[in-house]
């Protein structure tokens, strides 16, 4: 006859499942300790957001403070440019960043001769391997006033004489953005890539039997079929918006000249946080765009859900 | 798994009869100027690399072939201790990092394949969160310096052992594994231990040369733990050194202008200046830096298609 189990039974059922298992949990031990020291130490670290850090104290010992840095915050005028700053670089780099990669997709799609094919993808996607600080390098050698750029927009009377780019603030945020794109369209456009392989051949063949052309095939075949990569991608980077200024760029070519144009909320951070030792109110900027980040986020989903029912969750 | 994708080269739709449109031609120009302008960048450093210093200063750069050819600036960069300290700091953290990222991610991943496995759901959830939501800048700097990894190597591996998308490549990969086979194995007497070295990862072994590649890139390519968590210029590696040049070149370019300000003469700004590398040397530098990764991009381009759909379709 089955008893029913006791609390006692379960629990002990539950240790013996368990016990057989050990040797998966071995496994599941150095990813957790990883995960707890650097990933979840510093989450439960940002309740210095909330204190008035000092080293001495560290973490556990300082005062509450309540909201006091976050008031700070909202009064600091030194920290405007930065926002406004970073605002306008993920924005342009979303405007060209964005569609960029669909219409390279697109055009490399309509090409037919293989070889080329296959060359361009390879070229396209080998920036992305490199490291920031070799690419700003790179700029930097681009923009001097003997650089390619200048020498070129000379030649072709743009400009009567070269034009020191990386000395003007406001040319900055094209810089960046237009670098970014530069590295990632290739890269970016892998997903579009698989998402057109997946379209069914036999649309294409109907669509041709039936006298469409390219551009009837392109609109209401291909673009239809890509949609939800696109409607995924795009709630992905809205989130981006606060933060999707890059940081490399802003803080290795910064220099006195373009200031106003490259501080950015990250290397502000970094410099506040570290290099003047303000922490407390260093991570309380960091978790205010955090929060705005995935606020975002959620706010593009439920929009695209209420649009056209395919957000992500 | 064996998603097998198909190259977008191979796409059913083919005409019958190859007929050039004025389409074909502009978009044929538009697709080749896109990779020119990605790829010169790179080809003039490597010209401005090849060609002599001082011929560069005297007459002006070079844009499509080096004017006087020169290895001067390899054999400088090579002859150069920290040039060298760093490569070599960079090679160690490369292995070394890729490899314990690889073990820890793909445990973790092999671990969450069984169904049955008790606290799968709180595992999951822990890595998942992770991708979302992180302590930031600060929180983590401060984390870092009270565990003793501040000036220390380690700084560079384990802070990066463990990615949540690479597991879920990791995790969709062995999901597709027969479960028979780690039945039959158990069946034969031998643990998980065993079956996940001696069976799982021999027959899983193009996602793991795929993870390990791409640890190993970033790995090559990260310089921002070495420009904030360290101090000690014996922990310099490659990529930091170039973001140094940057930095270095502004700061003096900053003192030149104060000194002439305040009325220093033309050879006391030219020895400040001195300190600068030169545009030759530098170039090398970074060819020599890009190099390696030029030497795996077959391999990688190989797998990343695979790899970085799996990861985002599944995730």
């Amino acid at each position: 006859m089955q008893k029913t189990m006791t609390t006692g039974d379960k629990l002990r059922k539950w240790f013996r499942i368990f016990y057989r298992q050990r040797y998966l949990h071995l496994f599941m031990i150095p990813a957790l300790a990883c995960l707890i020291v650097f990933k979840y130490a510093p989450i439960f670290g940002l309740q210095i957001a909330f204190k008035e850090y000092s080293f001495r104290k560290g973490i556990f010992g300082s005062p509450w403070v309540g909201f006091k840095q976050f008031e700070k915050l909202f009064r600091d005028i030194t920290l405007w440019p930065a926002v406004s700053n970073t605002l306008l670089i993920s924005l342009l780099k979303l405007a060209i960043g964005f569609p960029l990669p669909i219409l390279f997709a697109l055009l490399l799609n309509e090409m037919n001769f293989n070889p080329l094919k296959r060359t361009i993808q390879t070229i396209s996607y080998f920036p992305h391997f490199i490291a920031y600080s070799v690419v700003a390098l790179m700029l930097t050698n681009i923009l001097s006033s003997n650089g390619i750029l200048n020498t070129v927009l000379v030649t072709i009377g743009v400009l009567k004489e070269p034009y020191l780019f990386l000395g003007d603030a406001s040319a900055f945020k094209w810089i960046a953005s237009i670098t970014d794109v530069w590295k990632t369209t290739g890269w970016n456009s892998i997903i579009y890539f698989a998402a057109l392989t997946s379209i069914s051949p036999e649309l294409y063949e109907a669509a041709t039997v039936d006298g469409a052309n390219r551009y009837h095939k392109m609109w209401h075949i291909t673009l239809p079929g890509i949609r939800s990569t696109i409607v995924m991608l795009w709630i992905m980077r809205v989130g981006s918006i606060v933060n999707g200024a890059n940081f490399d760029l802003s803080y290795l070519l910064a220099n006195d000249l373009n200031r106003l144009g490259t501080e950015i909320l990250p290397t502000y951070v970094l410099k506040t946080g570290i290099s003047l030792g303000r922490f407390s109110y260093a991570t309380s900027l960091g978790l205010v765009q955090s929060v705005v980040s995935i606020v975002l986020v959620l706010i593009a989903n439920g929009v695209t859900n209420k649009l056209s029912g395919e957000g992500l969750f | 798994m064996s998603t097998k994708i198909i190259p977008a080269e191979i796409r059913p739709y083919k005409k019958k009869k190859i007929k050039i449109s004025l389409f074909d031609v502009i978009n044929t120009i538009i697709l080749i100027l896109f990779s020119l302008i990605v790829l010169y960048p790179f080809y003039q450093c490597v010209i401005i690399s090849f060609s002599d210093g001082t011929d560069i200063t005297m007459n002006g750069m070079v844009y499509l072939w080096p004017r006087k050819w020169s290895i001067d600036s390899f054999t400088y960069m090579i002859d150069n201790d920290e040039f060298i300290r760093a490569a070599v700091n960079s090679v160690v953290r490369t292995v070394a990092g890729a490899l314990i990222a690889v073990v820890t991610t793909s445990g973790y991943a092999y671990a969450l394949s069984h169904n049955e496995l008790k606290l799968r759901k709180l595992y999951t959830a822990l890595g998942l969160i992770t991708m979302y939501f992180g302590g930031g800048l600060i929180p983590t700097f401060l984390v870092i310096r009270s565990v003793g990894l501040f000036d220390n190597f380690l700084v560079y591996i384990l802070p990066t052992a463990f990615s949540m998308f690479n597991a879920m490549v990791f995790l969709a990969n062995f999901r597709g594994v027969p479960k028979e086979l780690e039945e039959s194995a158990t069946i034969d007497g031998s643990n998980e231990l065993v079956y996940y070295f001696r069976i799982l990862v021999p027959i899983s072994m193009p996602v793991f040369a795929c993870v390990l590649l791409f640890d190993a890139v970033a790995q090559w390519n990260a310089y921002y733990d070495c420009m904030i968590y360290t101090q000690n210029d014996n922990l310099i590696v490659l990529a930091h050194v170039f973001a140094k040049m940057l930095l270095t070149a502004q700061y003096i370019e900053q003192r030149v202008a104060d000194a002439a300000i305040a009325g220093a003469s033309a050879e006391e700004l030219m020895a400040m200046r001195g300190s600068v590398s030169s545009l030759t040397t530098q170039m090398a530098g970074m060819v020599l830096t890009v190099a390696p990764i030029m030497c795996i991009y077959p391999f990688l381009q190989k797998y990343f298609i695979k790899g970085i759909m799996v990861g985002s379709l599944k995730g």
